[in-house]
């Protein structure tokens, strides 16, 4: 499966979680279910010639945005959202040029389970990027920004359909991301290591 | 009767039953409108499969139809089957369910959200503990570190043990934000 497949699956999939009905589970807003987006990552600088490690998680990246509390970072037909359902907004942090979150497929299976439905298990090669000031081009031009890169396994599962109503759940695991990271403090790019997951289920109409 | 003749009036009603089965469901159901979104799914996937083992099968009008022949042993005890399964899925929605309140609770920062995290680092299901440890880390907050040394010293499980203390050595470091905020003054 190419990117753009997989891109117009994912947002086939969103299209059809719009129109779910009842009782989801998971970040809902606007009659749409988000997948929230976790990130923890280790930073390792020097400071006065001592090597000091320091860390960043999701939850950073939406303060130094400026997201108040109860902001959830979260994953959305390949774009990544800052929603906030108390006070009402989920912006598109990749449409703002901020947060990226690439999937691009090396292999794939599926499995069809006796109890009806199906489990897709896909892996391959993604980019996870932050850029405060929304320049992707230089990271020095950001006051704090990293590019990261690693393997990703993901998951996808579909219940049988049951009186009109079926349950979808999808996740996605990282493992061993690197790469760069720049904080203007510091004034250089500092080595940067993280792990990254998405994980969100809902309740969709079925045919 | 000889052997030949039954044997003759078996096959007879297999073949009367079996036509009345595929008179009642000519083509499998379609596939549900998400599996465009896999197009690895091949396109006769049964899609209810519970619903149409637990089906009664309707008596064939052929004379001499033997029941231990025309019904398939899968069909002849389907509740334990379907029982089965939905307890499977019961299960897997109160796990998930579980992981999405404490994906919610993580974003917070008051501490009734830190302690109904907390409380789920001892669920007996084992992914949900999980999802624990990552929420008390995406949390932040530092006073559950204890908590998370205390459960490492008593867990048998290695993995989870390496999990908790992982998540302590990670909440130990400096935050960017606190580098950051350092700086500034």
């Amino acid at each position: 499966m190419k990117l753009n497949q997989f891109i117009t699956g994912c947002a086939l999939a969103a299209g059809l979680m719009a129109f779910a009905p009842q009782s989801q589970a998971g970040i809902v807003y606007d009659k749409t279910l988000f997948s929230p987006l976790n990130i923890t990552a280790t930073f390792t600088f020097d400071i006065s010639g001592k090597t000091k490690r320091a860390t960043g998680t999701d939850k950073d990246i939406l303060k130094s945005l400026n997201y108040p509390s109860g902001t959830v970072l979260a994953y959305y037909d390949g774009d990544v959202y800052a929603v906030n359902v108390k006070d009402g907004y989920a912006d598109d942090l990749t449409a703002y040029g901020e947060v990226y979150v690439s999937l691009y497929e090396t292999s794939y299976s599926a499995t069809y389970p006796k109890s009806g439905g199906y489990i897709y298990n896909e892996s391959g090669y993604l980019y996870v990027d932050f850029f405060s000031n929304a320049d992707d081009v230089y990271l020095d031009d950001n006051d704090a920004a990293f590019t990261t890169e690693g393997d990703y396994t993901y998951v996808w599962k579909e219940s049988a359909v049951k009186n009109t109503i079926y349950s979808v759940s999808q996740s996605m695991k990282t493992s061993n991301l690197t790469g760069n990271a720049y904080i203007y403090d510091y004034g250089y790019t500092t080595a940067f290591s993280a792990k990254a997951s998405i994980k969100g289920s809902g309740k969709l109409l079925g045919p | 009767m000889r052997p030949k003749i039954i044997l003759l009036v078996l096959l007879a009603g297999l073949a009367g039953v079996t036509g009345i089965v595929l008179l009642k469901h000519p083509s499998p159901p379609p596939a549900p409108a998400a599996q465009a979104v896999q197009p690895v799914a091949p396109p006769a996937a049964p899609v209810s499969q519970p619903e149409a083992l637990a089906a009664p099968v309707t008596p064939a009008p052929a004379p001499a139809v033997p029941a231990l022949v025309a019904v398939p042993p899968v069909v002849a005890n389907p509740v334990p089957v379907v029982a089965a399964v939905d307890t499977n899925a019961m299960h897997e929605a109160a796990v998930q369910a579980s992981i999405d309140k404490l994906q919610e609770l993580q974003g917070n920062d008051d501490p009734a959200s830190l302690k109904a995290i907390l409380t789920e680092l001892v669920n007996p299901d084992k992914q949900v503990r999980a999802a624990a440890i990552e929420a008390t880390v995406q949390f932040g907050d530092r006073s559950a570190i204890p908590v998370l040394k205390d459960l490492a010293a008593t867990t048998t499980d290695s993995g989870e043990k390496q999990a908790l203390l992982d998540a302590v050595a990670f909440m130990s470091l400096p935050t960017m934000t606190e580098v950051h905020a350092a700086q500034q003054q």
